[in-house]
C-alpha cells in the first residue's frame, strides 16, 4: 500500500495531492452521509474542511454516525465530528460550526472561500437554499441523499441542472374532515393525535384543526357529498370539508345540545371548562376530563352528524377512563419500540397514565411543548391516543413502533448505504479539486439495493449531468406563474406562503412595475417600515395587483432576483387551509372534489382531500434520496413522480435515474406496509 | 434539555440505538444479525470499512485474523488504525479500533495470516465452521487459502465473500451453495387475493352479493372488485369445466363475464368495475403450477423442500477429519458460546418451505398473506373483506404451523421453530427466494464465460472503441491473479520494472481472451491493463470506503435473509462509476 499522497498521484496526476490538500471544502450536514463524507474526505488528503450542523448527537444516530460514541450523545454534532477527525488528521484544520446553514452569517461571500461545497443535508429548505448560494457564489456543490438502500450524489454548478431546476413533490396533506371526522387510515388517527397534543400543550393555536375540542364547541360540520357520485377508494373519501377560517372567525363558543346533555351526567367534568390545563385541575380531574370530552362527547357529537354515517359506520363510543382502570399501566415499563400492537384497554391505560405524568413531571412547560418524536411523553400520548381513535373509527390499531414511525416520518437509515454515497461525494470532490474547479468530469450516481436495470444489471448507475431547465427560476431566468384569489391573499400570505414556504426564498422583496410593495432593507426609515406593514395586511387586488400583473421578486439573501407572473382566480381551492390556495406553475384545477391523483398536472395538485399538513418537525439526517419529481412548467412532467420520506425527515427530493432503469420498490418503509400503499410509480422516460 | 430527559420516561437505549435500522429489517432481522459471527481475513481499509459497517447496526460477533506488523507497513492514512497508542499487530489495532465504535459486538482476533495455519481443504473445513460467514480481503482469488476456504465453506454451507481494490477498481464475489431468502421485499408484486382458489368465507361473500338486486347505485359502486371477480370467475368455470381461463381468448372469454355482472342500473363509469377489469388479467400472471409465481415454485420445487426425502432440516455436517490446531484466538471481549450458522436459519426456511408445500397439495394454493390492496369499497365491506382476509392468513399459517409439527414428529427433528417465524414465513410467501452461486474454485478453473460474455456485451466492455466500462476488468484480474501467481506481487507494485509489467499482463490478457474466445492480438482491454498496471495494488480510501459500503450491504442481505443477494459477481469501475454485476 503506497501513503497518500502518492496513491492519488498514481490517479489524479502530478500535484494532485497538493490541489487536494489546499482545497477549501464546506460539509453541510455532519449526519449519516456527514459522517462518512468528512472522514474519506480526510483520509483523501483535504485539510481545510469547514463544517456545519445544528443539530445535537441522539443515541438514534450510533448506529451508522460512526464518529460519535455514547458518551457524545447531546452535543453538538459539527464539532464532535470535527474533534473525532482532528485526532485522525492533526494536520487539517477542521472548522466546525453548529448553526443552520441559511443563518445570515452564511452570504455570499462566506461561501466564495470554498472550492467546492458538499451538501449532506435532511431537508428541503436548507438543499434549496444552499443550491442558491453556491449559484450565486460560483462555487460547485455535490448534492447528496441516502434512504434505507438507496442513495445518490450529484454535482451542480453553473451550466448544468441545479437542484431548483426539478420541482419536488409537496408534503402529503389530508382534508381536514378527514381528520376531524372520518378517519379511515391509521394515518389520520395519528394526525389526529398530533394535533390533540399540542392543543393540549402547546401554545395556544387558533389554527389547530381540533380547537373547537378546547372550547368545546361543535366540531366542524363535514359535509359529505350530497349526490350518488361515487367516492373513489375506500382511502381517500371526498375531499369536501370546511374551511377552518369560517370557524374560527366569530361563531361563539357554544356548547351543543347532544354535549350538554352528556356533561350533567358527568359530573366531575365542566362543560364550559376549556379542554386545556388550568392551575385548579388535579391531574386526575384533567385526564378524566380529556378522555371523557374526546372519546366520549366529541363522538356523541360526531355520530349526532348523520349526513356522516350514510356510507359508513359511526364511530363507537368508548369509556377511556374505566378502561384504563383494568389493567392500569407503570409508564416507566412501557416499551414505545415494541413492534406489537397495543389493544384498546392499553392504549386507555398509557392515554390516562401519560396525561396524568406531564401534569405531575412537566406543568411548567406547558403552553410550550409540541410534538415532538423523540419526547418520550409525546411519543406516548401520540400512540395511545392515536390507537383509541382508531378504534372508534374502525381502524386498525397500530403498534407504538408502526405509530412512530408515521408520526415522526421516520425514515430508515443504515450505515452502508451511507458509506457508499460518502465514497461517492468524494470521488466527485476529487476531481473537482484535482481539475481547477471544473465540473467536466462529474456525474450523477445512484446506488440501489438489488442489480437493476433491464440490460446491465448493476447496484451503481452513473448518469451525464443534464442541461439546466430553461423553466428553472433560480438558475434559467424562469418566470414562475403563480394563480391566485387577488382578493383573499394579502400580501403577506404571499410573501409567507409562495415565496417563502413554496419556493424558500429568504426575505423576498416585492416589486411591481417601479413601485416597492414590500423592501427588507435594515436601515430603513420608520415611515417604510410603517408603510410595508400596513402593506402586508392588503389584499393583493388592494395593492394594485392584477390579473396578469408581473411582479419583481429579489431575495438579496439569496442573490436571487425573477419576475412572476400573476393570475387571478376567484375563489380559488377553498376546500384548503389558506396555506395553500394558490397554483404554482399549473393548470387551475376545476372546483371539484374528485380531483384524481393520477391526473395531476402540477405538484401543487393534490388529491382534494389531502389539506392538513403532516410532518411539520425537520431534522438533520442523513440526506435525501430519490424520489422525484416534476419539471417546472405545465404539462412538463417528465421524470418519475414519486413521494419519498426523508431520513429522519420530510419528504426526500432528488431524482430517480432515468432512461431504461427500473425503480426497486424495495425501498418503502417496510414495516409500515399498510401505509406504504402509494401509487406505484408513474414511469416515464426523460428521452 | 438534561432536565427534561430526566423527567421523561426513558426507553431501552438498545433499541433507541438501532431504531433506524429496525425499520428496514425488524426485530427478526436484527436477531439473525445479532446471533451471527463473522470472520474477517485481512484487515486492509476495504475490510475495516466493511467491518465497521457491520459492527455500528450490532452484528454478534466479529474474529479478525490479520498477522500484518504495522511497523513494517509504510505510513498509511487508515482511519481506524491512526491512534499513535495502536497495538502494532493490524488484526488488534483494527479490533481495539472498531469496540470502541460498538461495545455491543463480541470482538476477538488472531494475529496470524491466515495461510499460515489454513494449509489444507480440510484445515479450512474445520475453520469456517467456527462462523456464520467468511470476508476474505485483498487476496488473489487463485491463492491456494482463497481455494481452500472456498472449498471448505462451500462443503460447510457457510457464505464466503471476497472483496478486492485495485486503485479505482473494486471486486466483490459472494459464494454461497444456497442462500435461502425470507422476503425478497419486491414490493411490486401484485397481491395474491386467491381469487382462483377462493375460500369459503370469500365465496360465501361473493354468494351473498346478488349484484343485480342492489338497488342504490353507490352501494353497487362500492362493491369490492375482488367479489365482481370471485362471482365472474364462478361463472366462468361454470362454463368451462371447472378450468381457469389459460389462453388469451379464454381470458377474452372472462373479461366479458366481468363485463356483463355490472347491473343496467349500475353508472358506466364504475371505478370498483374497472378495476375489476383492470385485475382481471393480474392472476393469469401466475401461470405455473397452482398459480404459484416462478420464484416461489423454485423454492418449493427444490429437493430441500421435500417433506419426505429432503437432507436440509437438520445441520448434519461432517466432522473435520483431522485434528488440526489453530493458533489461539484472543478475546478482545468476552467470548459468545457458539456461533450462529447459516444452515441452521436454512434447516427451519427448508422446513416451513416443506410444510407450506403440504399445504399446497391440499388446499390447491398458497396460504392467504392476509393483507388487501386499496381499492373502491365502502369503510364497512372494505374492513370486513380485509377482516375474511387476515383471518384466513391466520388459519392458513396455522395449519402451515401443523404440518411444520408433523414433518418435526415424523423424521424425529431435533429443531425447534418459533410459531412467529412460521406466521411471517407465510404472511411473506410470496417473496421467499432461494438463490445459489458457483464456487470460487470452480470458477478459477472453469469460468462462465457465457454469462460474462453476455454481460460485457450489454455494458459495451467488448467493443475496444468504448472506455470507461466495469467489465473488462473481470478478465483483467484473471490476469492479474495469473501474473500474481508466477510472480509473488501485483502488477505494478514494483515501480522499476512497471514496463515490464505492462507487457508481462498483455501476455495474461492475451491468455484470458483467449479462454473467451476472443483474439487475442486486437488493441481490445489494451488501456485497461495499462490502468491496471499504473494502479498497481494501490487502495484508495473513498473506493474503499464505497466497497466496504456494498459489501457490508451483501453481507447484511446474507445475515438477515432479506432482500436481493447479489449473484455473485460484482465489477465497479469508480474511475467512471460504472459497474456490472454477473453470475461468474
Amino acid at each position: 500500500m503506497l501513503p497518500t499522497s502518492d496513491d492519488l498521484q498514481v490517479i489524479y496526476g502530478p500535484n494532485a495531492a497538493e490541489r487536494v490538500a489546499k482545497s477549501s471544502v464546506l460539509v453541510v450536514g455532519a449526519g449519516g452521509v456527514g459522517c462518512e463524507l468528512l472522514k474519506n474526505l480526510a483520509t483523501a488528503g483535504f485539510l481545510r474542511i469547514t463544517v456545519i450542523d445544528l443539530d445535537t448527537i441522539d443515541v438514534s444516530n450510533l448506529n451508522r454516525q460512526f464518529l460519535f460514541r455514547r458518551q457524545h450523545v447531546g452535543k453538538s454534532k459539527a464539532i464532535e465530528a470535527a474533534n473525532a477527525i482532528s485526532k485522525f488528521a492533526p494536520d487539517a484544520q477542521i472548522r466546525p460550526m453548529m448553526a443552520n446553514v441559511r443563518d445570515n452569517t452564511f452570504d455570499v461571500t462566506f461561501f466564495r472561500q470554498f472550492t467546492l461545497v458538499c451538501n449532506a443535508l435532511d431537508n428541503l429548505e436548507a438543499r434549496r437554499h444552499v443550491n442558491r448560494m453556491c449559484l450565486a457564489a460560483d462555487v460547485p456543490l455535490i448534492e447528496s441523499g441516502s434512504t434505507g438502500y438507496n442513495g445518490q450524489a450529484s454535482v451542480i454548478a453553473k451550466g448544468v441542472e441545479c437542484y431548483d431546476c426539478v420541482q419536488r413533490l409537496p408534503q402529503k396533506t389530508y382534508a381536514v374532515c378527514t381528520i376531524r371526522s372520518t378517519p379511515d387510515k391509521p394515518v389520520h388517527c395519528i394526525v389526529w393525535a398530533k394535533y390533540l397534543f399540542d392543543l393540549l400543550f402547546g401554545p395556544d393555536d387558533d389554527a389547530n384543526v381540533l380547537k373547537d375540542l378546547d372550547l368545546n364547541r361543535s366540531p366542524t360540520p363535514a359535509q359529505p357529498k350530497q349526490n350518488g357520485e361515487a367516492q373513489h377508494t375506500a382511502s381517500a373519501e371526498n375531499g369536501h370539508s370546511e374551511p377552518l377560517d369560517k370557524h374560527q372567525n366569530g361563531q361563539s363558543p357554544v356548547p351543543d345540545s347532544a354535549n350538554g346533555k352528556h356533561f350533567e351526567e358527568q359530573k366531575q367534568t365542566d362543560p364550559r371548562k376549556r379542554l386545556r390545563y388550568s392551575s385548579d385541575d388535579t391531574a386526575h380531574i384533567f385526564a378524566e376530563r380529556v378522555a371523557h370530552r374526546v372519546f366520549v362527547a366529541d363522538i356523541e357529537a360526531q355520530r349526532a352528524m348523520e349526513d356522516l354515517w350514510r356510507q359508513r359506520s359511526p364511530p363507537i363510543l368508548f369509556d377511556v377512563t374505566s378502561a384504563a382502570k383494568k389493567e392500569p399501566v407503570s409508564l416507566e415499563k412501557v416499551d414505545l419500540l415494541s413492534q406489537s400492537v397495543w389493544d384498546a384497554d392499553h392504549s386507555a391505560a398509557v392515554f390516562m397514565a401519560v396525561l396524568r405524568d406531564i401534569i405531575n413531571h412537566r406543568v411548567s412547560e406547558i403552553g410550550s411543548l409540541t410534538f415532538d418524536k423523540d419526547d418520550n411523553h409525546a411519543m406516548l400520548f401520540v400512540a395511545a391516543a392515536a390507537n383509541l381513535r382508531a378504534n372508534a373509527y374502525g381502524v386498525p390499531l397500530q403498534s407504538p413502533f408502526a405509530t412512530k414511525g408515521i408520526a415522526g416520518n421516520i425514515v430508515h437509515a443504515i450505515a452502508t448505504t451511507n458509506a457508499m454515497v460518502g465514497g461517492i461525494i468524494v470521488l466527485e470532490a476529487l476531481k473537482i479539486a484535482t481539475s481547477d474547479g471544473k465540473i467536466d468530469k462529474c456525474v450523477t450516481t445512484f446506488v440501489s439495493q438489488a442489480p437493476r436495470g433491464s440490460r446491465v444489471k448493476t447496484i451503481l448507475c452513473p448518469e451525464m449531468l443534464t442541461k439546466p431547465n430553461p423553466k428553472c427560476f433560480v438558475c434559467s431566468n424562469g418566470q414562475p406563474h403563480v394563480s391566485v384569489d387577488l382578493d383573499q391573499f394579502t400580501l403577506k400570505q404571499f410573501r409567507e406562503y409562495v415565496l417563502k414556504k413554496k419556493l424558500s426564498m429568504k426575505e423576498p422583496e416585492v416589486y411591481v412595475a417601479n413601485n416597492i410593495l414590500y423592501e427588507t432593507y435594515h436601515d430603513l426609515d420608520e415611515d417604510d417600515v410603517e408603510m410595508y406593514q400596513s402593506n402586508c395586511n392588503k389584499t393583493l387586488a388592494k395593492l394594485n395587483v392584477e390579473n396578469g400583473t408581473q411582479l419583481t421578486i429579489s431575495d438579496f439573501k439569496q442573490n436571487l432576483k425573477c419576475t412572476i407572473h400573476i393570475s387571478h382566480t376567484e375563489n380559488l381551492l377553498l376546500d384548503k387551509p389558506i396555506q395553500e390556495r394558490f397554483v404554482l406553475d399549473g393548470n387551475v384545477p376545476v372546483p371539484t372534489p374528485q380531483a384524481d391523483s393520477n391526473d395531476h398536472d402540477s405538484a401543487e395538485d393534490v388529491d382534494a382531500d389531502e389539506v392538513v399538513e403532516v410532518g411539520e418537525e425537520r431534522q438533520i439526517a442523513d440526506g435525501v434520496a430519490d424520489k422525484s419529481a416534476e419539471r417546472l412548467g405545465p404539462g412538463a412532467r417528465e421524470i418519475n413522480s414519486r413521494e419519498r420520506a426523508q431520513p429522519d425527515g420530510e419528504v426526500a427530493n432528488a431524482h430517480v435515474p432515468s432512461k431504461d432503469r427500473e425503480r426497486d420498490a424495495g425501498t418503502k418503509r417496510p414495516l409500515e406496509e399498510s401505509n406504504a400503499r402509494e401509487e406505484s410509480q408513474k414511469k416515464k422516460a426523460r428521452s | 434539555m438534561a432536565h427534561r430527559a430526566a423527567q421523561q420516561p426513558q426507553q431501552p437505549q438498545q433499541q433507541r440505538r438501532y431504531d433506524r435500522q429496525l425499520r428496514i429489517w425488524g426485530d427478526a432481522g436484527q436477531s439473525a444479525l445479532r446471533a451471527a459471527s463473522l470472520c474477517a481475513i485481512s484487515a486492509t481499509a476495504a475490510a475495516a470499512e466493511a467491518i465497521k459497517n457491520l459492527v455500528l447496526p450490532a452484528i454478534g460477533a466479529l474474529t479478525l485474523v490479520d498477522g500484518t506488523d504495522l511497523r513494517q507497513l509504510p505510513p498509511t492514512a487508515h482511519f481506524f488504525l491512526s491512534s499513535p497508542q495502536r497495538p502494532h499487530n493490524r488484526a488488534h489495532a483494527l479490533v481495539a479500533a472498531l469496540h470502541a465504535l460498538n461495545s455491543d459486538v463480541r470482538t476477538s482476533f488472531i494475529p496470524h495470516h491466515a495461510h499460515e495455519f489454513i494449509d489444507s481443504v480440510s484445515a479450512a473445513y474445520a475453520f469456517v465452521l467456527r462462523f456464520s460467514l467468511v470476508l476474505v480481503a485483498d487476496m488473489p482469488a487463485s491463492h491456494t487459502l482463497v481455494r481452500f476456504l472456498s472449498q471448505a465453506a462451500f462443503r460447510a454451507n457457510v457464505p464466503l465473500v471476497l472483496l478486492r481494490c485495485h486503485g479505482m477498481i473494486g471486486y466483490l464475489r459472494v459464494q454461497a451453495p444456497t442462500l435461502c431468502v425470507l422476503n425478497a421485499r419486491q414490493d411490486d408484486l401484485p397481491p395474491d387475493l386467491c381469487i382462483h382458489a377462493p375460500f369459503s368465507h370469500l365465496q360465501a361473500l361473493a354468494d351473498a352479493t346478488d349484484l343485480n338486486a342492489i338497488s342504490d347505485t353507490t352501494q353497487l359502486t362500492h362493491v369490492p372488485f375482488v367479489i365482481i371477480l370471485t362471482k365472474a370467475l364462478q361463472l366462468f368455470r361454470a362454463q368451462n369445466d371447472q378450468k381457469l381461463p389459460a389462453s388469451p381468448q379464454q381470458n377474452k372469454l372472462f373479461e366479458n363475464i366481468v363485463r356483463s355482472l355490472r347491473p343496467s342500473h349500475c353508472p358506466a363509469d364504475a371505478l370498483n368495475f374497472e378495476e375489476a377489469l383492470k385485475r382481471s388479467n393480474l392472476r393469469l400472471c401466475y401461470s405455473q403450477v397452482n398459480h404459484i409465481p416462478p420464484s416461489v415454485q423454485a423454492v418449493l420445487s427444490h429437493p430441500n423442500a421435500d417433506p419426505r426425502t429432503s437432507t436440509a432440516f437438520s445441520v448434519q455436517l461432517e466432522s473435520p477429519n483431522h485434528h488440526h490446531v489453530f493458533p489461539q484466538i484472543v478475546h478482545y471481549t468476552k467470548p459468545r458460546p457458539a456461533a450462529h450458522r447459516i444452515a441452521e436459519q436454512q434447516a427451519r426456511f427448508w422446513l416451513i418451505a416443506a410444510a407450506v408445500n403440504m399445504f399446497v397439495n391440499e388446499a390447491g394454493r398458497l396460504p392467504v398473506r392476509g393483507s388487501l390492496p386499496d381499492m373502491t369499497a365502502d369503510t364497512e365491506s372494505y374492513l370486513n373483506l380485509q377482516r375474511i382476509y387476515s383471518e384466513k392468513a391466520h388459519k392458513d399459517a396455522k395449519r402451515v404451523l401443523h404440518f411444520v409439527h408433523a414433518i418435526v414428529d415424523e423424521r424425529g427433528l431435533d429443531l425447534d421453530v418459533d410459531d412467529a417465524l412460521v406466521i411471517s414465513f407465510c404472511t411473506n410467501v410470496h417473496a421467499i427466494r432461494v438463490h445459489s452461486t458457483s464456487s470460487i474454485s470452480d470458477e478459477l478453473d472453469d469460468w462462465n464465460v457465457d454469462a460474462f460474455k453476455e454481460a460485457a456485451m450489454l455494458e459495451g466492455g467488448l467493443d475496444p472503441s468504448g472506455t470507461g466500462k466495469a467489465s473488462p476488468y473481470y478478465p483483467i484480474l484473471r490476469a492479474v491473479d495469473l501474473f500474481h501467481r508466477a510472480n509473488g506481487r501485483y502488477p505494478g507494485s514494483d515501480t522499476v520494472v512497471k514496463d515490464n509489467d505492462i507487457a508481462l499482463m498483455h501476455g495474461y490478457v492475451a491468455t484470458v481472451k483467449e479462454q473467451l474466445g476472443l483474439q487475442s492480438n486486437t488493441g481490445l482491454w489494451r488501456h485497461e491493463t495499462e490502468e491496471m498496471v499504473r494502479y498497481a495494488n494501490t487502495e484508495l480510501h473513498n473506493v474503499a470506503a464505497f466497497m466496504g459500503g456494498i459489501a457490508a450491504q451483501e453481507i447484511t442481505k446474507i445475515l438477515t435473509q432479506q432482500f436481493v443477494p447479489l449473484d455473485n459477481t460484482l465489477i465497479v469501475n469508480m474511475a467512471e462509476q460504472s459497474s456490472i454485476t454477473f453470475a461468474a
